[in-house]
This record gives structure tokens, C-alpha cells and sequence, in this order.
């Protein structure tokens, strides 16, 4: 049972004694048997008790209020020490951070900037907060960056070369509900890692290039061994000549593309993604395959978009390797005479290319797995035994890391379609 | 008969080409690096300039651009045959005077005769 039942019982019967002790004695004072005196004092009773009541039960209220507020300030404070070390620990994130930051309120006003930040672009000043953007480039040698600093769209990871670095840049608008709350801009500072870059590229291309002249001195003896400018010869040794001749082409596609498979593997695949027009690249990859198209007599059609697509962000080489590996895929699966078609098409917010070829198609039980590396199909392996089986993994790999998607549809004997699509925006 | 100077490092290339050419009726002028085919490009004044562009001192787009700047050689057709396949090179090499660009490796002898042929018609 509650307290609060008990006292009002207590104060119930404690009053009902004393209404009967008033009630008694007013009785006795009618009759004569008692004096006002004992009236009076019995109510002055009566009064201090209810008087009485009423603080007791108003100092207790006054208790319960003082307990909560002391409470609330406890609460309080506990909230302040935490909002307190969650500020101190992201200014700590934000200085120790290992990229430059600089943030700006939506007066294009500086309104934080870690020390990564000025180092990169050589502010030594300590406080340069509240200046105007528009300010640094005059009070710092820092004007290149100014015009990037005040654009309004968003920048991803511009290379800039400024002094003796390369930053990279980029500019992130903060909006918050709607509203424009300034802009996040990062720096890093790239130079080692290009010049890393550069020295690995170098001597990769280098090692490139070094197996390219001894295909190409293969290719040309072999070629005019068969042209009998070194004599005649037999239909035996031009046969093994004619298959040597065709094994040793296959591997030009093949350095290349064992040079890019093993840069995927490695992780360290580097993209350069710049505006492109993908109509560009397919015209220059038909014009690559030009001749080998008219030597195996293939009914080629490239369907033109009717209209200019948009350019879109993509790394230019990597796609036009894409689309080289499907081509030459159409055209060694492909047999003399056959047909092959290309078409390129704005679908939704993707551009989407497809070929289609009238060649060996795919077996259904294999159709599983014609992305992983190194792995060809069995009727491809018959029709054409210098395939190293990465074309597709490559392809794959690059499109997905442009946030694309590749597929095909395939029936052996009749032909395969591949399709790949690329967003507009947001690559 | 035409002259056509070959400017190309690799020994076993460059005598391959001589011979294909030779048997289709050309005369042939070898220079092994870009130094001596920069003199022989003036001296001989060969009627077409085939040009390696990986060569040892001066490279062939030095070459290039010292034969451009020559009068007298200028107007000789520069075709660039390399296994430099990058975009890049390509286009510079367009860009600074060349008539056309040959990948070693993506062409037969043949198809490098047609070409030659194609251009001094």
C-alpha cells in the first residue's frame, strides 16, 4: 500500500478525533460542563494540526523538486564532459588527421584549417581563421588553388602541380538540410606517391616495350618466310611457320594484357579518370581492328548514336582496353564471313555498348564462369589456342571499378552479346 | 628507283626491312642512331624517311623535329615505326610532322610496304 493512503488515513482519523473532541466539548459547553477555554484550545489544535499538515506536506514537495533539479544539473553536466571530449576528440582527429582540411562556412570564410592543410600550402601564419578564401590568394602564395577553392560544384581528386608538389584536390559542398553550411576541402599531398608512380610506369613500359621488338622480329621473319623471301618452302614448314606466326601475334594482346591483370591482382590498378567521349574510343578501336576485320571478311556494323553523348569520367586507356578485349574476342570467336555489330546508346542515366556477334557462342555449363581469370571455354580453346583468359577478367575488373556493369547472353553455335553500361554522372 | 633511309637501332629489324624493301625495287639507307640519321636525312635526301623512335643519344622525335626544321629536308614524308603504343606518343609524333604511325608489332613487312608505296605514289 502506497505511503501516501497511510498518511491520509492518519490525518483522516487524527482528524475525526479531533472533530469529536470539538463536537464533545461544544456539547459539554452548552450544558454548562465545560468552560470556552477547552473549545478554543481544541480548535487552535484543530488549526495547527491542518497548518501543520500543509507545510509538512509542501516542505516535502519542495524536497522531491530540489532532488529532481539536482538531477537534471547532474545530467547536465555529465552531457557537457561528454560533448566537451567529443569536440576535443575530433579537433584532435581533425590536427593529427594525415590530409589537409580546410573548411569553410557558407561566407567562403576559412572557419577551421588543420596543420597538414598550411603545410601544404605554405600558410605559416597561426591563425588565418574567419579570413575570406578570396583573401588567400592575395596574403599567399597559394593562387592556383583559389578558383578551385570558390567552385561551386564539387571537385573529386584534381591533381594540381603546385610549387615543387603534386595535390591532389578535393572540394565537398556541406549542405544540411538544404541548406548550404560551406565547403570541405581536402588536400593530400601526392608527390611520392607519383613519382613512385612514374618510376614503376617507366620501367614497365620499358620491359614493354623490350618484348614488343622481339614479337616484332619474330613477326616480320616469320611473315616473309612465308612470303618466300628467303626462298621456298615446303607445305610442312610453311604450315608450322603459319601457326608459330599466328601464336606469336596473340602475345602482343597478351603482354598487355598480363600487364594489367597483375596490376589488378596487386591492388595497385590506377585509374586516371578524365572527361572522355566514349564515341571516340569504339571509332579508334574499329579503326585498330580494321584490317584484321577485312581479313577474316567479317560483316561489321557500328551503330552510331544518332546525337554526342555527354563526356563521362572515365580512365580513357583502361575503357579502350575493354572494348579492344571484346572486339578481338568477337573477331577470334568469329568465323570468315560471320557478323559482328556494335552499337553504343544512352539507356536511362548509363551509356551502354554492346556487340553482338554471329560467332562459336559459349556452352551453357561454362557460362559460369567466364569472368575468372585464366579461364576459356572449351570451343574457344579448340577455334583459337592463344587465348590467355584475361581479356574478360580485365574487362570485368575496369568496369566494375567505374561503378559499371558487364553482362552477356550467349547460346553456342549462334553467337554472343556483351553488354557493358556506364553511368553518366558519378563515375 | 626511290631512296628510302631507315633510321633504326636493332640490327636484325632494320635488315629485315632492308631486304623486304630492297626486293620490292627501293634503295635503301641505313642509319643506326638519331645523330647519323639527322645527317644522312640532309645529306642523301631520301625520298622517304622510315624513323624508330627509341634510339640510343637522340631519339626519334628529336629527329624528327631536326629534320622539320631543315629546309631542305622538311618536305621528306617521316613515317614513325616504334612499339610505343601509348596514345601519347602517337599523337606527338602526329603532331610533329610524321606522315603516318606504324607499331612494329601490330604490322607485317607487307603491310609496311603498302604503306611506303601508298605514300610516295
Amino acid at each position: 500500500m502506497p505511503k501516501i493512503f497511510i498518511y491520509l488515513l492518519i490525518i483522516f482519523f487524527i482528524s475525526l478525533f479531533l472533530v469529536s473532541l470539538t463536537a464533545i466539548n461544544f456539547w459539554l459547553f452548552i450544558n454548562g460542563g465545560a468552560k470556552l477555554i477547552y473549545i478554543i484550545a481544541v480548535v487552535f489544535a484543530f488549526v495547527l494540526f491542518f497548518a501543520g499538515s500543509y507545510f509538512f506536506a509542501k516542505i516535502n514537495e519542495l524536497k522531491k523538486e530540489k532532488k529532481g533539479l539536482g538531477h537534471l544539473l547532474e545530467k547536465n553536466e555529465r552531457k557537457f564532459r561528454n560533448s566537451e571530449m567529443e569536440k576535443n576528440r575530433i579537433s584532435e582527429v581533425f590536427t593529427n588527421f594525415n590530409e589537409g582540411i580546410l573548411v569553410l562556412d557558407e561566407n567562403e570564410r576559412v572557419s577551421a584549417i588543420n596543420p597538414l592543410a598550411k603545410k601544404i600550402l605554405g600558410i605559416k601564419t597561426r591563425d588565418i581563421k574567419g579570413a575570406p578564401v578570396m583573401d588567400l590568394g592575395r596574403l599567399f602564395d597559394v593562387k592556383p588553388f583559389v578558383p578551385y577553392f570558390l567552385s561551386l560544384n564539387g571537385i573529386l581528386k584534381q591533381q594540381l602541380n603546385f610549387k615543387n608538389l603534386i595535390v591532389e584536390l578535393s572540394v565537398i559542398p556541406l549542405i544540411f538540410e538544404e541548406k548550404n553550411m560551406g565547403k570541405l576541402i581536402i588536400l593530400r599531398d601526392i608527390t611520392g606517391e607519383s613519382l613512385l608512380e612514374k618510376t614503376k610506369n617507366d620501367f614497365i613500359l620499358s620491359a614493354v616495350h623490350q618484348l614488343k621488338t622481339s614479337v616484332a622480329s619474330a613477326k616480320w621473319s616469320l611473315k616473309m618466310f612465308l612470303s618466300g623471301d628467303f626462298g621456298n618452302i615446303n607445305k610442312e614448314q610453311k604450315d608450322v611457320i603459319g601457326r608459330l606466326y599466328k601464336r606469336n601475334d596473340g602475345l602482343v594482346f597478351s603482354i598487355n594484357n598480363l600487364l594489367d591483370a597483375t596490376k589488378i591482382e596487386d591492388g595497385v590498378y590506377a585509374y586516371n579518370k578524365n572527361l572522355a567521349d566514349i564515341q571516340e574510343i569504339v571509332e579508334s578501336v574499329v579503326l585498330y581492328f580494321k584490317d584484321k576485320i577485312k581479313s577474316k571478311k567479317i560483316k561489321f556494323e557500328f551503330e552510331r548514336p544518332s546525337e554526342r553523348f555527354p563526356k563521362i569520367m572515365i580512365d580513357k586507356e583502361k575503357i579502350e582496353s575493354v572494348i579492344q578485349n571484346l572486339l578481338d574476342n568477337a573477331l577470334k570467336y568469329t568465323g570468315n564471313g560471320g557478323e559482328i555489330k556494335v552499337s553504343l546508346k544512352i539507356n536511362d542515366k548509363n551509356i551502354e555498348f554492346r556487340i553482338g556477334d554471329s560467332g562459336i557462342g559459349i556452352p551453357n555449363s561454362q557460362q559460369g564462369k567466364i569472368f575468372s581469370k585464366f579461364f576459356r571455354a572449351g570451343n574457344a580453346n579448340k577455334m583459337e589456342a592463344t587465348g590467355s583468359g584475361l581479356g574478360l577478367f580485365i574487362a570485368k575488373n575496369i568496369i566494375e571499378d567505374h561503378n559499371g556493369s558487364i553482362r552477356f547472353e550467349s547460346e553456342e553455335n549462334k553467337g554472343s552479346v556483351f553488354v557493358f553500361t556506364l553511368p553518366i554522372e558519378g563515375v | 628507283m626511290k631512296n628510302i633511309l631507315i633510321i633504326e637501332d636493332d640490327e636484325f629489324l632494320r635488315g629485315l626491312i632492308n631486304k623486304k624493301l630492297t626486293s620490292e625495287g627501293f634503295n635503301m639507307i641505313s642509319a643506326i642512331d638519331g645523330e647519323e640519321g639527322i645527317k644522312k636525312a640532309k645529306e642523301e635526301k631520301p625520298d622517304l624517311i622510315l624513323l624508330d623512335l627509341v634510339l640510343p643519344n637522340v631519339d626519334g622525335f628529336e629527329v624528327l623535329v631536326k629534320i622539320k626544321e631543315d629546309p631542305k629536308a622538311s618536305s621528306i614524308p617521316v613515317i614513325i615505326l616504334s612499339n610505343l603504343s601509348q596514345k601519347e606518343d602517337i599523337d606527338k609524333g602526329m603532331k610533329l610532322g610524321a606522315v603516318d604511325y606504324i607499331i612494329k608489332a601490330q604490322f607485317t613487312p607487307e603491310e609496311i610496304v603498302d604503306k611506303v608505296k601508298a605514300i610516295l605514289k
